[in-house]
């Protein structure tokens, strides 16, 4: 999954500009699925539901049904948003597990991309 | 517990406080409110999909992995027992919806009653907030029928 969001990245990048974060979070080890979390300063409120298919559409093209089922949700946040602004301070290609990030647990973290 | 009609009715009322909390500029509390909402919203469909006379409760005799889907406060676990994965989840027709209301609640809703987390809630963030509640959610749960 990771490979294929690095390859996703690359066409949104190429298609809207520089993307700030990107990640993928795994915050529930009861139904153990990934929440992607993503920050541009071009992904706005006024614009989410259009940057939101984005990424929808370009996940269920590019990814297997099963690791569709993975994924419990997208979040799209600004980037002084505290969750992203915690995730930032992590380098791409980090990741980590049980640790906590504004208040929760995260149990697994991949981040993908962090500037 | 609560029966499905209940739960609907309760989150009707609740629904009505969070604009009245709107209405007065209390952000971080119209969250809090909107995520005890989202809870009846989803205990009222699990009744329906489940057939269940009443949202059930445990004693100590029941495995706890069985109970904790249950009876926790985390959507993504309530989403699986209440059945509406099926329209809620990314192939779903309202996966912006539930995703757009639920990444604001990155934990149990129950935690945001806690002042630490009345900045991240802003006057644009809890009205679509709402939006996505009640236009989104709900509207998507009546429109298919499913509580």
């Amino acid at each position: 999954m990771v490979e294929k969001l690095k390859k996703i990245l690359e066409k949104i990048e190429k298609e809207k500009g520089k993307v700030d974060l990107l990640a993928l979070l795994k915050m529930d080890d009861l139904i153990d699925k990934w929440t992607i979390v993503f920050s541009a300063t071009w992904a706005t409120i006024q614009n989410r539901d259009e940057v939101f298919n984005m990424i929808r559409n370009y996940i269920l093209t590019d990814f297997s049904p099963e690791e569709v089922n993975e994924i419990a949700k997208i979040s799209i946040f600004s980037k002084d948003e505290h969750l992203v602004e915690e995730l930032l301070k992590y380098k791409s290609g980090a990741t980590f597990s049980n640790q906590p990030v504004n208040g929760n647990m995260v149990h697994v973290a991949e981040i993908i991309k962090s500037t | 517990m609560a029966t499905q009609n209940e739960f609907k009715k309760l989150a009707s009322e609740r629904l009505t406080t969070a604009e009245f909390l709107i209405e007065a500029g209390e952000w971080l509390m119209a969250a809090y409110i909107m995520g005890f909402v989202l809870e009846c919203v989803l205990k009222a469909a699990s009744c329906k999909t489940l057939h269940l006379s009443k949202y059930p409760e445990f004693g100590n005799g029941v495995k706890q992995e069985v109970a904790a889907y249950f009876r926790t406060h985390n959507f993504d676990q309530l989403l699986v027992v209440s059945g509406l994965s099926d329209i809620f989840t990314l192939t779903g027709k309202y996966s912006s919806q539930w995703s757009g209301f639920t990444q604001e609640y990155q934990g149990k809703w129950t935690d945001l009653r806690y002042d630490i987390y009345a900045k991240q809630f802003t006057e644009e963030k809890v009205k679509n907030m709402h939006t996505f509640l009640k236009n989104g959610i709900i509207k998507a749960i009546e429109e298919e029928k499913r509580w």
